[in-house]
């Protein structure tokens, strides 16, 4: 009896399972139309921009290869200059990334972007490139807890006079890894000084569970950025990760770029890198 | 005012006709002496028409003679009653089920008999009683009200199984349910599939989607008004009902002859137990609880206290190491009601119901692991009470209703503690409780100057007190009945509602864990104002009834969201709270068959839903999330031998409203060391999803009918093609191709149903 009972408990639970799992309908729906994507740069004093196509919802996701998508997006035949202060510089293509040494970055200067590629049409921009601010103290301490670990960053800023809004990012880069490099976990926080103006600013964060092993990284940036870059990036930490992402409103992010999407700022970034087990 | 001076007009002009005597009276079923609501009775020859209200009551004045009183109710032979009136006179009438009744399944979409929904003033109903309920074939063969009351007109469902309705292009929060009175908040489970409302003790369901009476509001779009049996039995009733989703029993017993009785019912969902018999672990189960207290210390008297309470609960331990230490995850949610109800009978026609209730719902998630917890807490608890009082004959051919109500809330939203690392990206919320009262005083007059004309006028004033800030809201109410002859009926109607408190759910999805919300200094209240109008057209030669009525309502202050908000253990969702408007209109058909072997009702929507708000697409009016362009069902009952009866229902839905991921770019991340796809969307809700349809089938068995053990076994179909109505829009890879696609799940495909039933 008891026997009979578990059969048949186990089959009604099978056949009320596997029947409550119809197939999915498919659906068409339009996909984007491609446009100018621009994003930007600043290393060591040279101003990098890719220019890339936006692609449609189908043709990429998490597990697509990084290299391969930005191959097939990029814009290489475009031409494009940035004008600042009466003065044009025609930046170098290298593939679709147009390059350019040794262009004077003033704070406070306007530079405005102008990008034509015969296939993909045309984008503009403008922006104001920030007082440079650097860390004025930084340091990562990595702590084991149970099967996960963490990663605290302190850091402090010294202030200048003036509204100022910095981001302070730190993102764990697992040793050898391409993949993490799409869509990293990485932890921004944003700091608008009202109310701190001309003090110094400190504070630490966490990188929450993550698995540390020697040879990973984490870097550390702090980034003096414009308003409007600003509440871009602090809108993409709210909306990016996990459940955020998936029961979240839709958002399209706001851009910079007449014609096209993406962003055109230019900022320095002081960047720190601190290697797991040294 | 206008319409204060209006009602206070007419009450003037109405009492010049003199009242003589009164007659009053409850209509009850012969067999079980379970009052009949909302009766209508006839007083031959004055020609004077009243309805009986919830208990069956009613009364009526007229000049003193010889009267005819007839009593009509769907499914009971017509009484007939002749009676000498020369004062005021109590009387008792009970009515015989119609022939072959119980052997046939009977359909109302309105408990009103057809020639009575024709007299009547009210459109924009439906009622529902028990045996609909248990009638059809529903998921799992768990009969449901809710999914019974998506069947009719004006009625949307959200994604496929859930209890959410959205009614006349409303949103889900905008529908008031009360259970005996008291306000329910959350009215589902199994994380939605399931209402909360065991079928056992359902007595009536009215789904009031337009013209509303005076003496309801506090939400915009419908009321939903759910009674649990009321009558005092002669004799110990008992019945069980085993399912495959749960299994239910009831016990009904009398303690004082026609004075005292109590019932109470119970349901449990075993799945967990039987799981267990299959060394499967599945750590979920809900139950709930009825009972109620009916006593009659007199003929005028009625007095009854109903309790609720039902709870979902889930406790999950994610034990890696099999040594008993791993991640806990338990998630409790749950609602109570308590309502005491009073009706008092005056010797001068007057009768009263006075009502006081108790409401609280929470839900209570908390997860462990490792040093880390979280706590996510919400509570409400209502405190209100509520006074009306009636003269069914106040004057010749004309009824009044005043009163008021008072509610008082006290909200704990979305409380969450962590502690650990989890801490560091979800923080502690500083969110304090809220505290709001709800006052409203209303008056209805109803008066038929004319015999083809019925006129009902009422007038509400509502008001919701919070801190730092007052909100007071006149909410008129009209409906007009014009007969163009016997058989059909032109009604319309005018309905303005005031809603003060809301729930904060994504557009995405829903979830038993939306928090409730109440009004603040910077939320104010949302309003709408409904027109309606309803041609109705009874055929007496099929036993059938036909309405078409079109619909037109205005929202204002609609709660939505920023773009990009993240509800989900949102500790500062106030700041994305964002008002806007909304406009909804359609038209909706129904034709039903309600009695005869042959029963059921064809019913078909169309409507249109839409909404706008300043800082989402532009400010430009964009299609809400449940716009169905076209939703229909056909409801069909065969009883096709005295102990044989099958059942069929087929519902075909527009897709609903999604904003899917249409494209993605690149961009460097903000710490550089990465590259970001960032989504594009297209505007918001502008993709439509393929059209739901759906066919179940059921098939009842029941025993000889006059054995003392009755027992019946009902077994069917639920999406008997399996047809996958879809809940989203996801971006999946094909399995044979490995190319991306969009693709939309569904949740149930087919599914068998078996339940056994018993009663004596």
């Amino acid at each position: 009896m008891g026997s009979s009972f578990r059969t048949i408990s186990i089959a009604a639970i099978v056949v009320a399972m596997t029947s409550c799992i119809p197939d999915p309908l498919d659906l068409e729906v339009d996909q984007l139309k491609p446009k100018l994507v621009v994003t930007s740069h600043v290393d060591q004093g040279t101003v990098d921009i890719l220019l890339t196509r936006s692609v449609g919802a189908l043709d990429a996701n998490d597990d697509t290869d990084l290299f391969e998508l930005i191959n097939e997006a990029s814009v290489s035949d475009a031409v494009v200059r940035i004008q600042s202060n009466g003065v044009t510089y025609d930046l170098n293509a290298f593939g679709g990334a147009y390059a350019i040494s040794g262009m004077p970055l003033v704070a406070g200067q306007t530079y405005a972007l102008y990008a034509h590629s015969a296939k993909d049409g045309t984008v503009s921009a403008t922006t104001v490139y920030p007082q440079p601010i650097s860390f004025r103290d930084v340091s990562v301490k990595t702590t084991i807890i149970g099967n996960d670990s963490l990663a605290q960053v302190f850091y402090s800023i010294d202030d200048p006079s003036g509204q100022n809004w910095y981001i302070v990012t730190a993102a764990h880069v697992r040793s050898g890894a391409n993949k993490e490099h799409l869509n990293p976990r990485i932890v921004a926080k944003t700091i608008d000084d009202t109310g701190l103006d001309g003090t110094i600013i400190g504070g630490d964060f966490k990188i929450p569970f993550i698995e540390v092993q020697t040879g990973d990284f984490v870097t550390v940036t702090l980034q003096n950025v414009g308003k409007d870059y600003f509440d871009y990036v602090k809108l993409r930490e709210d909306t990016q990760f996990g459940i955020a992402a998936a029961v979240g409103e839709p958002v399209n992010y706001p851009t910079n770029i007449q014609g096209g999407l993406g962003f055109f700022a230019l900022f320095y970034i002081d960047s720190h890198k601190f290697t797991i087990g040294e | 005012m206008r319409v204060s001076w209006a009602i206070g007009l007419m009450f003037i002009f109405s009492i010049g006709f003199a009242q003589k005597v009164i007659l009053r009276g409850t209509v009850k079923e012969k067999d079980s002496g379970q009052s009949l609501p909302l009766a209508q009775i006839l007083v031959l020859p004055d020609s004077i028409s009243a309805a009986a209200n919830d208990a069956g009551e009613f009364s009526a004045s007229m000049p003193p003679g010889m009267k005819t009183v007839v009593i009509t109710y769907v499914g009971y032979e017509t009484l007939r009653h002749y009676v000498r009136v020369v004062h005021d006179v109590n009387a008792e009438f009970q009515l015989e089920q119609s022939v072959n009744q119980l052997d046939e399944v009977v359909v109302n979409s309105d408990r009103l008999s057809n020639e009575e929904l024709l007299r009547s003033t009210r459109s924009s109903t439906n009622m529902l009683s028990s045996e609909d309920i248990n009638a059809i074939p529903v998921l799992g063969g768990e009969a449901d009200v809710i999914k019974t009351l998506q069947l009719l007109p004006g009625t949307v469902r959200g994604i496929d199984g859930s209890s959410d309705i959205f009614v006349r292009g409303g949103a889900a929060d905008q529908n008031l349910v009360l259970f005996d009175g008291a306000p329910v908040y959350n009215t589902s489970h199994l994380f939605g599939f399931l209402s909360v409302f065991n079928p056992d003790i359902v007595s009536q369901v009215e789904s009031i989607n337009g013209g509303f009476p005076a003496q309801y509001g506090g939400r915009l779009s419908s009321i939903l008004n759910i009674s649990t049996r009321d009558a005092i039995p002669d004799q110990t009733h008992a019945s069980a009902d085993i399912g495959i989703i749960a299994t239910r029993l009831f016990l009904e017993q009398p303690l004082i002859k026609k004075k005292l009785s109590f019932w109470v019912s119970g349901r449990r969902t075993y799945i967990d137990k039987v799981a267990k018999v299959a060394n499967i672990s599945l750590p979920y189960f809900f139950y709930d609880f009825n009972g109620k207290i009916l006593f009659r210390p007199t003929r005028k008297d009625n007095i009854e206290l109903s309790h609720y309470s039902g709870f979902d609960k889930l406790a999950y331990l994610r034990d890696r190491n099999n040594d008993g230490v791993g991640q806990t995850t338990g998630f409790n949610i749950g609602n109570s009601t308590q309502s005491l109800h009073w009706n008092h009978n005056y010797n001068n026609s007057w009768y009263h119901d006075a009502s006081l209730y108790r409401t609280s719902y929470k839900y209570l998630i908390h997860s462990d692991f490792g040093s880390n917890t979280l706590q996510a807490l919400s509570d409400i608890r209502d405190l209100g009470g509520k006074f009306q009082l009636t003269n069914e004959a106040i004057a010749h051919n004309a009824s009044l209703n005043v009163g008021g109500e008072v509610v008082h809330h006290l909200l704990s939203p979305n409380v969450i503690n962590t502690s650990g690392t989890i801490a560091e990206f979800l923080n502690s919320s500083k969110t304090r409780g809220r505290s709001t009262t709800e006052i409203a005083a209303f008056v209805q007059y109803e008066i038929q100057p004319t015999p083809n004309v019925r006129v009902s006028a009422g007038f509400r004033e509502s008001a919701a007190i919070v801190e730092n800030a007052h909100y007071f809201n006149p909410e008129p109410r009209l409906a007009v009945r014009y007969s163009i002859n016997e058989k059909s009926s032109i009604k319309a109607s005018y309905a303005r509602m005031a809603q003060y408190i809301h729930r904060v759910s994504s557009s995405a999805v829903s979830t038993p864990t939306d928090i409730w919300y109440p009004v603040t200094d910077s939320i104010k209240p949302q309003t709408a104002n409904q027109v309606a109008i309803a041609y109705q057209r009874n055929i007496p030669k099929y036993n059938a009834f036909f309405s078409v009525e079109t619909y037109y309502k205005q929202m204002s202050q609609l709660v939505g969201y920023k773009e990009g908000t993240n509800l989900f253990f949102n500790t500062h969702f106030q700041n994305s709270l964002i008002q806007g408007d909304g406009k909804a209109y359609g038209f909706e058909f129904l034709l039903r068959k309600q009695s005869g072997k042959f029963t059921g009702w064809i019913n078909y929507t169309l409507s249109w839903s839409w909404r706008r708000y300043e800082s989402i697409n532009d400010g430009e009016w964009f299609h809400a999330r449940y716009d169905r362009r076209h939703n229909g069902a056909v409801v069909l009952q065969y009883a096709f031998a005295n102990r044989w009866a099958a059942s069929m229902v087929w519902e075909y839905i527009s897709g609903s409203r999604f904003t899917p991921v249409v494209g993605q770019y690149v961009m460097a991340s903000p710490a550089i060391t990465g590259i970001d796809l960032v989504p594009v969307y297209p505007a918001i809700n502008s993709i439509k999803m393929s059209d739901s349809h759906r066919l179940d089938v059921g098939i009842k068995y029941k025993s000889r009918p006059g054995n003392f053990f009755q027992w019946q076994i009902f077994a069917g179909l639920y999406n008997a093609y399996n047809r996958a109505n879809p809940i989203a829009i996801l971006v999946a890879a094909d399995t044979k191709t490995g190319k991306l696609k969009y693709e939309q799940p569904g949740l149930f495909g087919l599914l068998p149903f078996v339940s056994y039933g018993i009663k004596f």
